[in-house]
């Protein structure tokens, strides 16, 4: 009994971290939201988490802005594409 | 009045668009490198890239006649390649890992996963196992973002990431799509991709404080 109520109105650690993925995904809804603010409030390890996904994503975007731009196209390859374009303009 | 006639001629002149030239004769010299390196940090391999750069120019040099000069040489190339790349996600989305990738990577399949990280029976079902609750990771996260060990770190434990997940993960991040075109594009419905989208985000999350905090 007290397990279902705890259920209806706390967020579980997999349920909450659960939101904390998908948020970049799509939008949460206002009772998801609301308990999932609860959860944190009384939770530290998703805490934790909610901050570290965050700085994930944006360490996502910076890694798919890096330009690597000390790798080049190998010399080879750029010949052998080369050649093909030549022959085949 | 002759001038202010020109002066009108030429205004009208510059908002025709300009048409952008094709010169696939110097498109290896001069987007071969940009198209690698944003290549590069998409796929797991060089090997890949170079091929998948390779394949782009294969088909811009085919299909040239339809550049029509709307938008740049580079831009449409560029587009192409994109095109490329999520091809490539969706045709590894069920390749099994090879062995040296299997034995480098803490994949689990099934419900191991999630049953390592949260309880799985009790009064506590659903929370976190204490030995694999996150731990705290500092204050100076940002200084990580301009250290290039921590983005080869990250971008180890993406590689690490079983196929699908690292497709969808792919998507999400380095092309900018959204769900739905995600969904269509690797035949997954919606609850499939936040599933993935969350173990995706606990494994990186453990990888990295696995493979770069602990440091």
């Amino acid at each position: 009994m007290l397990k279902k109520m705890m259920n209806t109105l706390m967020l579980t650690c997999s349920k909450a971290t659960q939101l904390i993925s998908v948020k970049a995904y799509r939008k949460l809804s206002v009772s998801e939201k609301v308990r999932l603010r609860l959860h944190l409030l009384t939770c530290s390890a998703c805490k934790a988490f909610n901050l570290q996904s965050t700085f994930i994503d944006k360490a996502l975007e910076k890694l798919g802005a890096h330009a690597a731009h000390h790798h080049h196209l190998p010399e080879e390859r750029k010949a052998s594409i080369q050649n093909h374009i030549t022959k085949n303009l | 009045m002759i001038t202010i006639n020109r002066r009108i001629f030429n205004m009208a002149e510059n908002t025709q668009p300009a048409k952008h030239p094709c010169n696939p004769e110097s498109w290896v010299e001069n987007y071969g490198d940009s198209l690698y390196r944003y290549t590069l940090v998409r796929v797991n391999k060089p090997e890949e890239a170079e091929d998948l750069v390779q394949e782009t120019f294969f088909a811009a040099l085919k299909n040239k006649n339809s550049f029509r000069g709307d938008s740049s040489e580079k831009t449409w190339l560029f587009n192409i390649l994109k095109n490329k790349i999520i091809d490539h996600y969706r045709k590894n989305k069920n390749k099994p890992l090879t062995a040296s990738e299997l034995s480098a990577s803490e994949t689990e399949e099934g419900d191991g996963f999630m049953e390592r990280l949260f309880k799985n029976q009790g009064f506590m079902e659903g929370h976190w196992n204490a030995d694999n609750r996150p731990g705290k990771w500092g204050q100076n996260l940002n200084d990580a973002l301009e250290n290039n060990e921590f983005l080869t770190i990250l971008k180890a434990c993406i590689k690490h990431l079983p196929q699908m997940a690292s497709a969808v993960f792919r998507m999400k991040y380095f092309m900018e799509e959204d769900s739905r075109f995600i969904c269509k594009e690797l035949d997954i419905t919606p609850s499939n991709l936040w599933v993935l989208a969350h173990r995706s985000k606990l494994q990186i999350r453990e990888c990295l404080e696995k493979n770069w905090m602990d440091k």
